[in-house]
């Protein structure tokens, strides 16, 4: 059988006494897999070390079949990868193209016309050809986000790391995204990290929530908001046993929990799965500390 | 404009067909007519128009190319190691001026001093040291995470940079030695000792995750060594004698291979 | 973004576009210009491949020249401008003979820029009966706009003669309209 592109076995991380990923195995690819927690739930450590820049504490990483452990390997690995970090930097002197261009140097793309030509695919494929030679610090914010994206894209990676890709965009700019990303047309395996549960429902196969460096769900988006199903209701006034409740624009309040004998029950949405699951987590850590 | 130039005119132009004067009454009007104009764009793909275009659309393509990149162009650096050289903050052209300026006048002052060249023996190496801190590290290269994911990896990049200001260092300090007869030749003596401190920084840089830290520390360590050992050694400029250097050379050669065996750390560190 | 949603933009529109980097707003103003300027110059210069050479140039020039456009006059006219010099600077590079205006085969008419628009006339008739060579000196001056000195490098011939030529020219056309 082929190995899955990304695999990871037992992975841990910590940083001083806390532990960001605890005892992750996942595998994932081809597609697009979303990858759903909280901040601070270990997402950005797991891409990371996914992305072949941080070594793990323990536990082994694969990615198209070549142990990251490996200098050579990881080599081989990084030809075939793009990486969109969670707050890319840029250089401010260069203008968009050569920002790009840059990226296609240290990606050993060393013929030049060749190099341009890829270049401008990977621009026209996030809309920014107009501005290709605008200096990135005349850029605005939506357009850097493309701008770091057009670099991952660049000589159609086999995997795409997207570390919040959709923070910072416009409603619009989301949508657009969303589209390119799901009509990428060699279909490499994706990995998109979000705390949006929209991003999910609208481009993800399959979604993994990663809660206090664990995962707590791997499945399909439907399958997810099932998790909820039951623990859902309405009424009129707030209720205290709920793990989390709020406002609706009718004056009601939406509950998620163990619902009371009686309670209205409501049709559960990924978004109430996901809180739940957030939630509860957040619970038990509270507890236990 | 309500006067237009005839379709047949504009036929014959396009076919060269036409006599002087319609030309020339033609061409008079097509600059201040953009019906006429376009007139003639939408008759006629010029020979070799997509052609021209795709010669403009390279060059304005090609990213603009430096005093400094040029120049290491021209040395024989291929062009696109020289891209990977021109963002590294102290290759840029403030750094160097700024060193050039130090390095005259730690050579002033030691000319100025007279016996021997000490101050000037002692700043130089401090000069790659800090061109060094100066170019890696996190908030110095923005880009430096999707560096370390790309298949250049950190390491080579590293030492691609470390290479370019080693060598622009240690140019413009060999520029003010010549320029200097008055410090004799023994103020060639910091070479071997600038190699043998970047080198050092880099390794300990591993260690202390920072390269200003470990470029502090190494600094400050060969700016004490230089002054005791001036004190309490018989000879002037014992750091800089026969002996001296051989010490360098050893410690220069020891950290390359400490820094090759580290290499991990700069590829895939620890932490961020 | 500036929109530039094509046909709608004008020139002016287009380069204040450049100023910003908008490579696409360049391809619309190579699409626009292009054509004429190339035949425009083909007439003055039988070489193709110089031809070629200098639209490209000029389109450079205005790429990188955008911000110095003050909004003098018809954009057409601006990049004529640099396009005409531009080939005179690549002839008097390369000395090259193959230049359209000296040409043997005289043809029937001509006219003085001020009755640009009149296709038949006195005028028409006067140019006529001057010799190719004084013609093209009214066509490098008074059409193209050029100074005496650029109509001889473009012409290849010395400053001296253009304006020999030129007042003969006057003279003669204004005996015939007389």
């Amino acid at each position: 059988m082929e190995p899955w592109p990304i695999e990871l076995t037992e992975v841990s991380k910590r940083y001083g006494g806390v532990r960001a990923l605890d005892h992750v195995t996942l595998s994932a690819g081809p597609g697009i897999t979303g990858l759903l927690g909280p901040n601070g739930a270990g997402k950005t450590t797991l891409m990371r070390i996914v992305a072949t820049v941080l070594a793990p504490d323990e536990g082994s990483v694969r990615l198209l079949g070549h142990d990251l452990a490996r200098a050579h390997e990881r080599v081989e690995v990084r030809r075939r990868l793009g990486y969109m970090p969670q707050e890319p930097g840029f250089y401010q002197q260069f203008t968009a193209f050569e920002f790009v261009d840059y990226v296609a140097i240290l990606k050993e793309m060393k013929d030049r016309s060749a190099r341009h030509d890829a270049v401008r695919r990977a621009l026209g494929a996030v809309g920014l050809e107009d501005v290709a030679h605008r200096k990135v610090k005349g850029l605005s914010g939506g357009m850097r986000r493309r701008l770091a994206l057009a670099q991952a894209l660049l000589g159609d990676a086999d995997v795409l790391m997207l570390d919040e890709p959709t923070a910072g965009l416009d409603p619009e700019q989301r949508l657009r995204f969303r589209e390119l990303v799901s009509q990428l047309p060699h279909r490499p395996a994706v990995l998109l990290s979000t705390h949006q549960t929209e991003d999910i429902t609208a481009v993800c196969e399959r979604v993994i929530v990663l809660a206090g460096g664990r995962i707590r769900f791997d499945g399909s988006p439907a399958a997810l908001a099932e998790t909820a199903t039951g623990r859902v209701w309405v009424e009129q006034d707030r209720n205290e046993q709920a793990v989390l409740s709020w406002r609706m624009s009718d004056g009601r309040h939406r509950h998620i929990g163990d619902p009371p004998a009686g309670a209205t029950i409501a049709e559960a949405n990924i978004d109430d799965a996901y809180l739940l699951m957030a939630g509860v987590t957040a619970q038990t850590q509270g507890a236990a500390a | 404009m309500s006067w237009h130039v005839h379709e047949d005119t504009i036929e014959a132009y396009i076919l060269g067909r036409i006599d002087d004067a319609s030309a020339f009454s033609l061409e008079a009007h097509l600059l201040a007519c953009a019906s006429c104009r376009a007139a003639i764009s939408t008759r006629v793909e010029v020979e070799g128009q997509a052609r021209i275009w795709s010669g403009i659309r390279e060059s304005i393509d090609r990213p603009r190319v430096g005093m400094i990149e040029r120049a290491l162009i021209r040395l024989g650096v291929p062009a696109h190691t020289a891209r990977l050289l021109v963002v590294t903050p102290s290759l840029r052209s403030a750094w160097l001026i700024g060193i050039t300026a130090c390095l005259a006048f730690a050579a002033i002052v030691s000319s100025a001093a007279g016996e021997t060249p000490l101050p000037f023996l002692m700043l130089a190496p401090l000069i790659p040291l800090a061109g060094v801190a100066a170019a890696f590290g996190g908030p110095v290269d923005p880009a430096w995470e999707i560096g370390v994911a790309s298949p250049t990896g950190a390491f080579r990049l590293m030492l691609i940079r470390a290479a370019g200001v080693l060598a622009t260092s240690a140019a413009l300090a060999g520029l003010a030695t010549i320029a200097s007869p008055a410090l004799g030749w023994s103020a060639a003596g910091w070479l071997v000792p600038s190699l043998a401190l970047t080198v050092l920084t880099l390794v300990l840089s591993t260690v202390t995750t920072s390269v200003i830290h470990a470029a502090t520390i190494v600094g400050i360590g060969w700016v004490a060594g230089v002054i005791v050992l001036e004190r309490v050694a018989s000879a002037p400029l014992a750091a800089f004698g026969p002996t001296a250097q051989l010490v360098s050379a050893v410690v220069a050669v020891g950290s390359l291979i400490a820094l090759v065996g580290r290499r991990d750390a700069f590829e895939r560190p620890a932490h961020l | 973004m500036r929109d530039l949603s094509d046909r709608e933009a004008t020139d002016e529109d287009l380069i204040a576009a450049l100023c910003d980097g908008d490579a696409r707003a360049l391809r619309e103003l190579y699409e626009r210009h292009a054509p004429w300027l190339v035949l425009r110059l083909s007439r003055r210069c039988a070489d193709p491949a110089i031809v070629e050479e200098v639209v490209q140039d000029t389109f450079l020039a205005v790429w990188r020249g955008a911000g110095r456009y003050r909004g003098q006059g018809e954009v057409a006219a601006w990049i004529w401008g640099i396009g005409i010099r531009r080939l005179i600077d690549r002839l008097r590079r390369h000395r090259v003979l193959s230049i359209r205006g000296d040409r043997p085969d005289p043809e029937p008419s001509a006219e003085e820029v001020v009755l640009l628009g009149v296709e038949h006339g006195d005028l028409a008739t006067a140019m006529d009966r001057l010799s190719p060579e004084l013609r093209a000196v009214i066509q490098a001056t008074i059409l193209d706009g050029l100074t005496t000195r650029e109509a001889g490098h473009l012409l290849q011939i010395p400053q001296g003669t253009v304006k020999t030529r030129l007042m003969r020219a006057r003279r003669e056309l204004r005996e015939a309209l007389a």
